[in-house]
């Protein structure tokens, strides 16, 4: 039985998104793993983008609202927000709470290269976490 | 930095191809113009022109992108001219695309033809915005692929 993983950010347009990827990728044979936003927008282009360059295809993504997921359980509910700047949404369940607080690089205006770098720079920062979580959470039934 | 000399910019020419340059080629140019037309001078033409799609123009609006000047023309309108890169954007396997000789770069980014999309009202819209969407990203990863592999050695 795989674990439940739900990952929550605001706009499921970016973080959640990358996180989604990259957990499935990684760790898709242990974990079943969704994403969702508190206000649902859509996954942005520069995503798309730089999950591609490692490999990754989200281009099939939906951004969704947390509350077509209301009722179902989770093992783990990882919320991918900004301390700093946005607030984080809450997810009711009987799941274990991580957070992994990231900078919003839909927020970075500028010229399509330097959005991409932002969106580079927090899939990577996912990717670490990512990486953390799957190493921590190995072994536990 | 990409397209420098000196002081100027020079900027890359670009022209995007699909059959009509009615959807397909006339979103990825307006993308293309609105992400980079710092670094890229963009034109679209079609093999067979038709007319711009409205479906089109409404959902590059969504984005706040306006394409409502933009006009299909012919490929024959290029011939001439020098292009650093042509796109093509049909679907190769059911569509004639065109060749172009010359000194550029050919890509083929493939996208369905919306000519085929069957979808009325506002399930057809949502299929020009998933087609914007995919043609978007595709868009993004051109942009990138000039910087993401000199940022990986860093």
């Amino acid at each position: 039985m795989k674990k439940q993983v739900l990952i929550l950010c605001t706009g499921n347009s970016a973080r959640s998104q990358m996180g989604e990827g990259i957990l499935r990728h990684e760790g898709g044979e242990s974990y079943d793993v969704f994403s969702a936003g508190v206000k649902p927008t859509h996954v942005r282009a520069e995503a798309i983008a730089a999950m591609q360059e490692v490999g990754i295809d989200i281009s099939g993504h939906r951004s969704k609202s947390v509350d077509d997921l209301a009722g179902q359980s989770f093992d783990y509910v990882i919320t991918v927000c900004d301390n700093a700047r946005d607030n984080c949404p809450v997810f009711p369940a009987k799941a274990t709470q991580i957070h992994w607080s990231l900078e919003d690089p839909a927020a970075v205006e500028g010229t399509a290269e330097q959005r991409l770098a932002a969106f580079r720079r927090i899939r990577d920062e996912l990717r670490g976490h990512v990486t953390t979580f799957l190493r921590d959470n190995s072994g536990k039934s | 930095m990409p397209g420098l000399r000196g002081s100027r910019v020079v900027k890359r020419r670009v022209l995007i191809v699909c059959t009509g340059n009615s959807a397909r080629s006339q979103i990825t140019e307006g993308l293309l113009r609105h992400e980079a037309s710092d670094q890229y001078e963009v034109f679209s033409a079609g093999t067979h022109p038709a007319a711009v799609r409205p479906e089109a123009v409404t959902v590059m609006a969504e984005l706040g992108i306006d394409i409502s000047a933009q006009r299909s023309k012919p490929v024959a309108e290029f011939e001439r001219q020098q292009f650093d890169f042509v796109i093509t954007v049909c679907d190769r396997a059911r569509e004639e695309c065109p060749v172009f000789s010359g000194e550029t770069q050919r890509l083929h980014w493939p996208f369905e033809d919306p000519a085929n999309f069957t979808e009325t009202g506002e399930a057809r819209l949502d299929a020009f915005r998933r087609l914007r969407d995919r043609i978007h990203a595709r868009v993004m990863v051109f942009l990138g692929e000039g910087t993401y592999g000199s940022e990986e050695k860093r």
